[in-house]
């Protein structure tokens, strides 16, 4: 056997198993890039739509109180959340609804988050969003947790989204990249000096 | 001659797939990078929102007044830690700081500039954020 040939099939042959780690390396990370980008786009647009609602808390509706439900993954108030419908203060609710997993995607840790409420100038629906966790925290003026509706003046709001599909690390070990967010609302409507 | 040859060729291409996986790794962990600042500057800039929302509801202008015994911001900068996930598992922390400044008073009217500015070093280069608010008293 000729030694030299054995000797270039060794190496050949580790060189081209580093080629091809090194494209799992590249496909893996190329997909953990992408989908953390498009995570990060889905989480943008869902605080837009929440931010709007959650600052509008009570306006218009001529109530210092405006809310219904107040739960840890359930909330309904009045308000008057888009200037140009012909909706003047309406209820708007927001839920997480663990009965209704996404059945599009492979994860399975993401539920709809669901808002109802104005859709368009003049419909009224449900729009959902694919969440890993949502809480709600309701808190009096001075940061004391409450579960008293007309006391409530801050609202702590948390979200967790994960992407809908994984980019793998090994055979058995999936990952879904994740993003959380929370934030604070103050709503100037259930803050005015009544 | 010929086998020494071969040998430098392979020598010559491990090395240039050497730089190639290197370049490449480099080029993928600035891109991460670039996300995890993106995603820490998302939180700073709520936490940044959360300091403007309380100002909303301060009512009475003195405590917006650096030289009142009242003022709001005396102790800041802060360190807040924030805890994140159904147990809270996850946590960070930044550094807040607020300072107002009285830009105009009328004799009507006062007028304050709050600024507020976050900042992350939990991340490498930091985040900072800064939000400015103007919040206005009629007297």
């Amino acid at each position: 056997m000729n030694t030299g040939i054995v000797i270039t099939f060794v190496i050949g042959g580790l060189f081209m198993i580093s080629i091809l780690a090194f494209n799992v390396q590249v496909a893996n990370q190329t997909q953990e890039l992408t989908l953390s980008s498009l995570n990060q786009n889905t989480l943008d647009n869902l605080v837009d739509v929440l931010a709007n609602d959650f600052d509008l808390i009570g306006f218009n509706s001529g109530t210092s109180v405006p809310f219904t439900t107040i739960q840890a993954q359930d909330i309904k108030f009045q308000g008057d959340v888009y200037d140009n419908d012909s909706y003047g203060s309406t209820d708007i609710r927001w839920y997480f609804d663990t009965n209704d997993p996404v059945s599009t995607s492979s994860n399975p840790n993401d539920y709809y988050l669901k808002r109802e409420g104005p859709i368009g100038t003049s419909s009224y629906g449900t729009i959902e969003f694919p969440v890993t966790y949502f809480n709600i925290n309701y808190y009096t003026a001075d940061g004391t947790p409450t579960t008293n509706k007309s006391s409530v003046k801050k609202l702590e709001v948390e979200l967790i989204v994960e992407t809908g599909e994984a980019y793998t690390i090994t055979s058995d070990t999936k990952e879904y990249p994740r993003l959380i967010w929370k934030r604070t609302f103050v709503p100037n409507n259930i803050n005015l000096p009544y | 001659m010929s086998s020494y040859a071969e040998l430098t060729y392979l020598l010559g291409a491990m090395i240039v797939f050497g730089f190639l996986t290197l370049n490449t790794s480099r080029s993928f962990n600035s891109s991460r990078q670039t996300l995890y600042q993106a995603e820490s500057e998302y939180r700073a800039i709520a936490a940044a929102q959360d300091e403007i929302d309380k100002v909303q509801w301060i009512y009475d202008p003195n405590d917006l007044d650096p030289s009142s015994g009242s003022y709001v911001y005396t102790n800041y900068p802060i360190i807040e830690s924030v805890t994140f996930g159904p147990n809270d598992e996850y946590s960070t922390s930044y550094i807040i700081n607020g300072t107002s400044e009285l830009i105009e008073d009328t004799g009507s009217m006062k007028r304050f500039q709050v600024v507020i500015s976050v900042l992350d070093q939990n991340v490498t280069p930091n985040v900072f954020v800064t939000l400015e608010f103007i919040k206005s008293y009629s007297y």
